[in-house]
């Protein structure tokens, strides 16, 4: 098992802290004239995407995470679990619901997303930036009804909820930006 | 170790733009006619000594040579000392020490100090006039507010560092911030924990602030209060949330001396830190007599950093460490 001192810390290591594994973003030293050195660490936590900071120490120890990075393709869902598949080796991966909470409802089968490995177990899944859905439910949309800012609730064929313009009718494509759960524009094919 | 860079992306231009060099250079300048002014002695002490210094939290660089093994001076004490202790009166150093294993915003391995001692002073007369340097140095109003170090935790926290069960300075952090590797009843790192990541930051906005008394265990070199001896007439200045200075009335008791060197030696084994040799030049000097005096260590580069209104020493460097990949190198 590989172990780090916090002066190793550095933006983009992976590390385990209380179980869970977390991405170093920031280490700061701080050391108090002739006092105690500590590190102060901004650290994201990898399973819930929480940012923390932390106080270590200066020397501490902690051990690394084996955590990597992988884009895999969507495949499908078989009601428990969201199956991706390595686009090299064509290894297949599982996911578990956690992992997909903010994935989940964007996809439909075969984006390509970002598949985040701990042990080789899917820990985070994460969608393409923009994907392109089939609107399945909005109102009309009355001409000239700004009271909503130009805009309406639409559901989305993967069950997302989004605010569309009023010109956007039922059955069309949109693109929508997964990070903000925004509407971009009218999609194609 | 660092792995050889290629010609290509090696970042040979200085960190430091030419306006922050200049304002450095004019800050030299006067610091220099200031303590001209006063008949303070500029002297130039070696970076080479035969000892590391015992201080618990410090790590010198070992340097190697072909006849003796040396050590990168983490300050120019012991030498400015052993001129005190010959009659040389009030000396200055103005020069770079170098200390392993501190690399941060506000940390440099080699930096410069501006170290220097006034015989006779005590320590409040030596705080209040580098208070007034360092205001003239980096622009900021003269005021300065003297706290001592006891109160900072009463006004804050309401508690007596030096007298509560040491866990209560633990409950007082909030769970999640509690450090990571410190035992809830390790006094004075918790003390350390409270001052250098929470008191500090805040303090010296407006005006520069002295934290005096500090407690005996945290004495280092400085005389113990004599009306007190739970507390070290030892001082450190803060301006906008920097410490730049850390001074004391100077402990001329050799025999005392003795006995903190041995202590700091012990903790420096308890805590797995290499052992070090005490320097016998400047216990010699000890002995035959250091006259009354105050002496004071300030960073220059953080005064640069404060006067040309920047928030990392890098910048305020030609060729830091820092910039160069150091951290990529562990």
């Amino acid at each position: 098992m590989t172990t780090y001192t916090t002066n190793e810390f550095k933006s983009g290591l992976k590390i385990i802290l209380d179980g869970d594994p977390y991405n170093v973003i920031e280490n700061e030293f701080v050391k108090p004239g002739k006092g105690q050195a500590f590190n102060r660490v901004r650290i994201r936590n990898l399973k819930t995407n929480r940012v923390i900071e932390k106080t270590f120490k200066s020397g501490d120890t902690v051990e690394g995470a084996d955590v990597v990075d992988v884009e895999m393709q969507y495949l499908y869902q078989d009601g428990t679990h969201w199956h991706f598949m390595h686009p090299e080796t064509f290894e297949q991966y599982h996911a578990e619901s956690a992992p997909m909470a903010d994935a989940a409802r964007w996809l439909k089968g075969e984006e390509v997303c970002m598949v985040t490995l701990w042990n080789n177990r899917p820990l985070l899944v994460t969608p393409p930036h923009t994907v392109v859905l089939r609107v399945t439910r909005t109102d009309p949309g009355l001409r000239g009804d700004t009271s909503s800012g130009g805009s309406k609730p639409a559901e989305l064929e993967t069950g997302a909820s989004v605010r569309v313009p009023l010109f956007i009718q039922e059955g069309e494509l949109i693109k929508v930006n997964t990070r903000t759960a925004e509407y971009v524009a009218r999609g194609k094919e | 170790m660092r792995a050889a860079r290629s010609e290509e992306n090696c970042d040979w231009r200085p960190r430091a733009g030419r306006e922050t060099l200049r304002l450095r250079a004019a800050l030299k300048a006067q610091v220099r006619a200031f303590m001209d002014a006063r008949g303070i002695l500029e002297v130039d002490t070696p970076h080479l000594a035969f000892h590391a210094v015992p201080d618990p939290e410090l790590s010198c660089f070992s340097v190697t040579g072909s006849r003796a093994r040396y050590w990168l001076i983490p300050s120019p004490e012991y030498h400015l000392k052993r001129l005190l202790a010959a009659g040389y009166g009030d000396v200055y150093s103005l020069s770079s020490v170098f200390r392993d294993d501190e690399v941060g915003l506000l940390h440099e391995p080699e930096f410069t100090l501006l170290e220097y001692y006034r015989v006779g002073w005590d320590a409040r007369a030596l705080a209040e006039e580098a208070a007034g340097l360092v205001a003239r140095l980096t622009g900021r109003p003269d005021g300065v507010r003297f706290i001592r170090y006891v109160d900072l935790f009463e006004e804050a926290l309401g508690l007596d560092p030096l007298t509560v069960p040491a866990e209560q300075l633990w409950k007082a952090i909030e769970p999640e911030r509690r450090p990571v590797g410190i035992e809830p009843d390790d006094r004075a790192a918790l003390c350390d924990f409270w001052l250098g990541t929470v008191f500090y930051p805040r303090l010296g906005e407006r005006e520069t602030v002295i934290v005096h008394d500090f407690p005996a265990e945290a004495a280092a070199l400085a005389r113990l209060d004599p009306a007190d001896a739970r507390f070290a007439q030892r001082f450190e200045m803060v301006v906008g949330g920097i410490e730049v200075a850390n001074g004391y009335h100077e402990l001329a008791d050799a025999t005392e001396q003795a006995l903190r060197f041995e202590r700091d030696r012990a903790h420096r084994r308890r805590t797995g830190r290499p052992d070090v040799t005490v320097d016998s030049a400047f216990m010699a000097a000890l002995r035959s007599g250091l006259p009354d005096c105050s002496g004071i260590a300030i960073g220059f580069d953080r005064v640069v950093l404060l006067a040309a209104g920047q928030d990392d020493l890098a910048s305020t460097l030609a060729f830091p460490l820092a910039g160069c990949g150091l951290e990529a190198s562990a």
